[in-house]
């Protein structure tokens, strides 16, 4: 596999670690504090506590995100920034795209470059007032322990960092990983016998279903990574997206289909076969 | 998936009470140049055996990558076969990415059948003698215990965090026995200074009194857990998570102790399974 540039991720786990290590600590507030005085400053800390480490990156072949945010966009890039997203990263290996320090070290170049501010990874814009520069501020003007934490995760998180959540942090939290593996898997299921194209996947995939996917499958009990069940997903969503069911019944719906996993092997049934049985579950749920 | 589930045929599983002593399933697994080889051995005589010899039933595997949550299956169709009540399978399946998956094994049914318990089934009292009963397609008549190759290493064992508020020299290990899947049983509070020497640990035996220093703390915190097991496991019943599981069986398996038994000496297992002594200088030299 072609090696690409990225954080080392022990190094990458430590950072975190140490970070994290203690809640409202003068470590936490210092580190607020370099992502609010920006770019310069940043660079120089990361670099001073990871970059310059003998073993903080791996070498390989450079790759970036060439792409300028707005804030809100980089927490909820639309569909045309996922497909830019999407595109940039497709002809990766796939078992780079679910490394935390690939990711890392994306956001950290993204910095250099100017395409998204430092302050930007604490953002909180599901309303209009909390930006990241906020965020900071009031953290750290709250004297309040757990809140400055709270903001340190928020940036780890955004950084893909994997010390906050582990390393689902990929596919769950971190906004860039979240487009790139929705189209990943819309790209996979399409190559599918289940008679859905790659927009069509999307179309299912919407942000509320893709939450609930990505948390299901990658809690590891569930039983949707397989093709064959996840097809039969698939399948029956679409055929019921005039009465699009809530997120919370899907949640039931892949909890009883792993259930049944257990001592049924529905890997091997057809997606089309799933499909009914998932039918049948959703009736009875 | 659950380990309680009530089914209304019988499933050859551990302690599942369901089989006769003599009828077993077992599953083996080795990784090597990118491939996965799989054994599966089905022991003694039962209407499992009659199926899989008939080809109505499968060895199958389902294997999870946990890095991307991909799951893949595979039949065992090839590489069977059959002596003295005792049925082999074989698989060589490609790992898809760098490291080796979580194995899943289990014998499958594949196709919808009726099933009369006779002397010939293999099973045990609880199922009567001309008792019918009717196994739905794909149902796993045979459950493997699930494989996994790294589970009881020290790293999946111990979590090493920086704690500011200790001492130069100072550390604490805390256990949470009933930890859950993905959590790490073991903490390992340091102050800044252990820390920082932890960071430098490497897999290689010490050859220097830096290195042999490093790997004496990591025997020092694994003599605390030890302890600390060995003290819970003569007190009480009590759920145990599974990577303190694995690494019990790791630790029986490379240096023949287990925290379980009355005479169990932590500090000798620490020391047998993580050693700190540095070799004898001139190792290897032939004097003779």
């Amino acid at each position: 596999m072609t090696e690409y540039k990225r954080l080392d991720e022990e190094a990458w786990s430590k950072f975190g670690k140490k970070l994290l290590a203690e809640k409202g600590s003068e470590k936490q507030k210092e580190f607020l504090q370099i992502c609010r005085s920006g770019k310069d400053d940043f660079l120089g800390y990361m670099d001073e506590y990871l970059l310059s480490l003998k073993d903080g990156t791996i070498d390989g072949e450079y790759t970036t995100l060439e792409y300028k945010f707005a804030e809100r966009e980089f927490l909820y890039p639309p569909k045309d920034t996922q497909e830019f997203i999407w595109n940039a990263f497709k002809n990766i290996p796939e078992e780079m795209m679910y490394c935390c320090g690939f990711w890392g070290y994306i956001v950290i170049d993204m910095i250099k470059s100017e395409y998204i501010k430092p302050d930007y990874l604490a953002s909180e814009l599901n309303s209009v007032t909390k930006t990241g520069i906020y965020v900071i501020d009031v953290a750290l003007t709250s004297n309040d322990q757990k809140q400055i934490d709270h903001c340190a995760r928020r940036i780890l998180r955004s950084m893909c960092n994997p010390v906050p959540r582990g390393k689902r942090v990929v596919f769950s939290d971190f906004y860039l990983g979240k487009a790139y593996w929705r189209f990943r898997w819309a790209d996979k299921m399409s190559q599918q016998n289940i008679g859905l194209n790659f927009d069509q996947i999307l179309e299912i995939f919407d942000e509320k279903y893709y939450v609930e996917f990505s948390a299901k499958m990658h809690s590891w009990k569930s039983y949707i990574g397989s093709k064959n069940v996840f097809g039969g997903l698939l399948m029956y969503l679409n055929q019921e997206k005039g009465n699009k069911i809530p997120g919370k019944k899907l949640g039931k719906i892949i909890d009883k289909v792993s259930y049944i996993s257990a001592w049924k092997a529905i890997e091997e049934q057809t997606p089309s076969i799933n499909q009914t049985e998932i039918q049948k579950i959703s009736e009875i749920l | 998936m659950s380990d309680n589930l009530i089914l209304d045929f019988p499933v050859l599983r551990d302690n599942s009470g369901d089989f006769v002593e003599g009828v077993s399933y077992e599953v083996e697994a080795t990784h090597d140049d990118g491939k996965l080889n799989i054994t599966h051995t089905l022991k003694g005589q039962s209407f499992i055996s009659q199926l899989v010899e008939n080809d109505e039933a499968k060895f199958s595997v389902s294997l999870l990558y946990r890095d991307s949550s991909e799951r893949q299956h595979h039949l065992c169709d090839t590489g069977i076969s059959t002596s003295n009540h005792e049925i082999v399978g074989t698989q060589t399946i490609p790992i898809k990415f760098s490291y080796a998956p979580e194995i899943m094994p289990s014998i499958v049914i594949l196709t919808d059948k009726k099933i009369v318990a006779d002397a010939s089934s293999g099973l045990t009292d609880f199922w009567k003698h001309g008792e019918q009963f009717n196994i739905p397609k794909y149902s796993r008549v045979a459950l493997g215990e699930k494989l996994k190759f790294t589970a009881g290493d020290l790293s999946k064992l111990i979590e090493v965090l920086n704690d500011e508020r200790l001492g130069d020299g100072e550390m604490k290990v805390k256990v949470k026995e009933d930890s859950g899947e993905g959590e790490t049983p073991v903490s390992l509070l340091c102050s800044t200074d252990v820390f920082d020497e932890l960071s430098k640990v490497t897999q290689a035996e010490p050859s220097t009194a830096v290195e042999s220093m490093r790997s004496a703390i990591i025997t020092q915190a694994l003599c605390a857990v030890y302890a600390y097991m060995h003290k819970l496991s003569n007190n009480q019943d009590f759920e145990v998570s599974g990577v303190l599981a694995a690494h019990l069986e790791m630790l029986e398996s490379k240096t023949g102790e287990n925290w379980e038994n009355e005479d169990f000496d932590p500090s000798l297992a620490a020391t047998k399974m993580q050693p700190y002594a540095i070799k004898v200088l001139g190792n290897g030299v032939d004097y003779d």
